[in-house]
């Protein structure tokens, strides 16, 4: 019987790691799918990376990555020179260009997950090297303990002037941080009351930047006694944060949105609570949850695959580390913001809309342009190395079988690749760069090129 | 005026662009649909182009209250005295504000005097938030003013902001992500049909976007309307032709692009646009006049290009700035951020001419002008009776009388 046919078989848990079997091989349509969502995409240099290995194997390796090139650490090094530019966009454009060229890529995606999750706008901030501390939290901490990613960021600079912390003061509380710390950042809408949010903002007093850094001022704190979610007592900004991270809300919240982003967008009630079991017993550390979930029966059920609508940043990369090229980070940060996501700007505190939202006709056009530009590769090409370079002079039905197996090592339906080969033979009679414009365009404005 | 009335009985008015090149591709009349056809032009819509003016415009050297001898007295080094147009009723705009003139002289532009936030704000940030949402009782705005409506628009490209890479909060909506388009190019594909090669192609992308499965085959059905409406796209703007030269500069070809949406089968109803640089500390005395003859003649050049295809009456160009500027000149030649400042619509369907009263140049707030109108009874203006959308909850009643 299978394992997926639910109905007929009570299972233990959807965290059960993922037994391949007859039915259900370790394929490499599954490795694809792992590669995908951990990694953005499936070059064939990583699918070898996970020859041999189990799925639980495979998922450690994602968790723990692996070392970084001469490239990244070059990237890294110019982090300093960046910051001394004073414009956001080149914090963003750096950040994006360690998404492309990492070899810890699931260290990016979760780290971009923050981002929406924490989502703080620079335009409000209004100062790089605070927006520069909050990503470099996301990328340190955000595989590690939630607890101390939450502590770190909510004491960052950035966020306390994004929800107004300085505003908030003994006798005139401001609600901005107390709300959205509930709400968003650790128990989700339903669980808690108007009265605990101004009771979480009256402990929350007396948080405040000073000389850039966090600082408690005493002076406004309001040391009066609370009761917050059904507890009383002198509740300050610590005693809060502890008594948030102890809510079974707090773990059921972050497995909703953690299966959401790595799994798909209709990921069953029952699922997501045995998800956020795991994060309790592993003390809300994500990359040990992750390891679990990416190595679950849930996990690799086809019934998630395929069903993520890529978000601008991920389609761009998608195409970008498929190739194991790079876009410049400055065309990419452009393009991303063109396509509608913007790096270190969400739309507004809940981060950018998820899913179908980015599907609609002009932004269709948008993506399927710029996929043919990138195949035709004008040089500056917006890809490194251009295509033309990176396929060599490999005949047309050799150039489509080396797209395919970058873009689609899953596979696609069959009457699509009768189309494409047959536009690969048709490439015989055209200069190269023509051919390759045409069918890289092809390949990536492909429905299935939109989700993942 | 009908539709009918416009396509056929005045040729001059005829778009030449979007139908001549229709008919001359031999696509014809027929087979295509109505909505085709028609175009813009068939519908009875009316279209909104918002233009801001970035940095807090000082309207006072704009809608110079030439006659009132405390604007001189406030300023008098920045005040304006030489080669003033005369708009009447004490007020003149400065030299190079020409078509400006000439469009409020024939009834075409309306000023509406003292408007602002509800609060005195001289925060950029805060007072742009504020105007861009709607919501001054919002610490940190999520949705624009126009974002909260777009839901309830239907089509191709409701809205449109224009030369942006970053999108105004005003259009910004939870539900719906609005495009920021730098060219016409954005919205066609890369990939020209006019060569056999690439035009097989793409008759082979549209094939290659059936027979997905799950969330794919949603995708392949947007790509099949995309890909149609991009064809449409590109047979239209390959015959545009502007009816007369826009200026060069970035408001100008802004304001081109601007025209050539409003024309195109787009059902684009709002465009949002931004003119720079009204942030006059110092030295305004250069600057300031020539961004306002920018402005003057890209609005003059839209106006001729919207009355050749009959869509001026049925445009209106909101112009405003998150501030105007204090009363009295600062020591640098320059004026810093004040509060109430006039608005501007523009357009054939507009009422022209001053509108409420002109605030006080001595009864002022911490020196600035007081504004007695709240910016959100324009706004309601705007969405129901302008762009007739279902009426709107309003926490101001809107302001009566701006329309024809």
């Amino acid at each position: 019987m299978s394992v997926f046919s639910m109905s007929k078989r009570q299972v233990e848990s959807w965290m059960e790691p993922f037994q391949p079997g007859k039915d259900h091989p370790f394929d490499l349509a599954s490795k694809a799918h792992l590669c995908k969502r951990a990694a953005y995409a499936a070059p064939p240099s990583l699918i070898r990376a996970l020859e041999g290995k189990s799925p639980l194997e495979c998922a450690h390796f994602f968790v723990q990555g692996e070392p970084e090139s001469q490239d990244y650490e070059r990237i890294e090094g110019l982090r300093d020179s960046f910051l001394a530019l004073d414009d956001k966009s080149y914090i963003a454009a750096s950040w994006l260009a360690r998404m492309e060229l990492t070899r810890h890529p699931l260290r990016q995606r979760v780290a971009l997950f923050w981002h929406d999750h924490f989502a703080t706008g620079a335009r409000k901030v209004q100062n790089p090297l605070w927006m520069e501390e909050q990503v470099r939290a996301f990328e340190e901490d955000g595989l590690g303990s939630f607890p101390k990613l939450l502590e770190r960021v909510i004491k960052g600079p950035a966020m306390l002037k994004w929800l107004d912390a300085d505003l908030n003061r003994r006798g005139h509380p401001n609600e901005n941080l107390g709300r959205e710390l509930l709400e968003l950042f650790t128990l989700g809408r339903g669980h808690y009351s108007e009265k605990d949010v101004q009771e979480a903002s009256r402990a929350l007093t007396g948080w405040r930047i000073h000389r850039g850094g966090f600082s408690f001022f005493r002076r406004v704190h309001d040391g009066g006694i609370k009761r917050i979610l059904g507890e009383t007592g002198r509740f300050d900004g610590d005693a809060l944060l502890a008594l948030l991270l102890r809510q079974e809300a707090c773990a059921n919240f972050l497995a909703g949105k953690l299966c959401q982003a790595f799994v798909g967008p209709n990921v069953p009630e029952e699922a997501v609570k045995d998800f956020a079991k795991v994060l309790r017993d592993k003390e809300l550390h994500i990359g040990r949850s992750l390891e679990v979930l990416l190595a679950s029966r849930l996990f690799y059920d086809p019934r998630f695959r395929g069903t993520k609508i890529r978000s601008p940043i991920a389609f761009l990369l998608w195409m970008a580390r498929s190739m194991e090229g790079y876009m410049a980070p400055r065309v990419l940060y452009q393009e991303a913001a063109k396509l509608g996501q913007r790096l270190l700007d969400p739309p507004d505190v809940g981060g950018w809309p998820q899913g179908k939202a980015w599907l609609a006709e002009a932004p269709w056009i948008l993506r399927a342009r710029l996929a043919s530009r990138i195949g035709r590769g004008q040089k500056p090409g917006p890809l490194f190395p251009d295509l033309e370079d990176r396929l060599g002079d490999l005949s047309p039905t050799r150039v489509l079988e080396e797209l395919l197996s970058r873009l689609y090592p899953e596979g696609l339906p069959a009457p699509k690749v009768a189309l494409l080969r047959q536009q690969a033979k048709e490439g015989r009679s055209l200069p190269r760069k023509q051919f390759l414009a045409g069918l890289f365009g092809s390949l990536c404005s492909l429905p299935e090129a939109w989700s993942e | 005026m009908g539709a009918i009335e416009e396509n056929s009985l005045s040729p001059k008015m005829d778009r030449r662009g979007f139908l001549g090149q229709a008919s001359a591709s031999g696509l014809g009349l027929l087979g295509l649909p109505k909505s085709f056809w028609e175009g813009r032009g068939g519908s009875q819509k009316r279209l909104l182009l918002v233009l801001e003016f970035v940095g807090g415009n000082d309207a006072l050297n704009m809608i110079v209250p030439s006659g009132h001898d405390a604007y001189y007295r406030a300023r008098p080094r920045l005040g304006l005295r030489k080669g003033l147009l005369p708009l009447g009723e004490g007020f003149s705009v400065p030299k190079g504000m020409e078509g400006f003139q000439r469009m409020f002289r024939e009834g075409e532009a309306a000023v509406v005097h003292g408007v602002g936030v509800p609060s005195h704000e001289r925060s950029h940030f805060r007072a742009r938030d504020i105007w861009h949402s709607g919501r001054p009782e919002q610490k940190k705005p999520q949705e624009g003013w126009l974002g909260r409506v777009l839901p309830r628009m239907k089509g191709f490209l409701p809205a449109a902001a224009v030369g942006d890479l970053e999108l105004t909060l005003a259009l910004r909506s939870g539900k719906r992500n609005v495009p920021a388009l730098e060219s016409v190019q954005d919205l066609q594909l890369d990939w020209d049909p006019q060569r056999a090669q690439e035009g097989r192609w793409l008759r082979r992308l549209a094939q290659l976007q059936q027979g997905s499965k799950g969330v794919a085959a949603e995708v392949g059905k947007v790509a099949k309307a995309s890909m149609e409406q991009a064809e449409r796209l590109r047979k239209s703007f390959a015959g545009w032709r502007a009816a007369t030269p826009f200026p060069t500069d970035r408001l100008g070809r802004g304001m081109r692009f601007v025209a050539s949406l409003f024309e195109a089968p787009l059902d684009t109803r709002i465009v949002y646009l931004r003119h720079f640089g009204f942030d006059t500390h110092a030295g305004q005395q250069r600057t300031h006049p020539m961004i306002l003859r920018s402005f003057s003649k890209a609005v003059s050049a839209l106006r001729i290009q919207l009355k050749a295809c009959g869509l001026w009456d049925r445009c209106c160009v909101f112009c405003w700035s998150e501030f105007g500027r204090r009363v009295a000149e600062n020591k640098s030649l320059g004026t810093d951020h004040g509060w109430a400042a006039p608005v501007l619509l523009l357009g054939g369907g507009v009422k022209g001419g001053f509108h409420g009263t002109f605030p006080s140049l001595t009864d002022l707030a911490d020196g600035d002008l007081k504004a007695h109108v709240d910016f959100r009874a324009l706004y309601g203006a705007l969405l129901e009776d302008w762009l007739g959308l279902p009426k709107l909850s309003h926490p101001v009643p809107k302001m009566q009388g701006l329309f024809l």
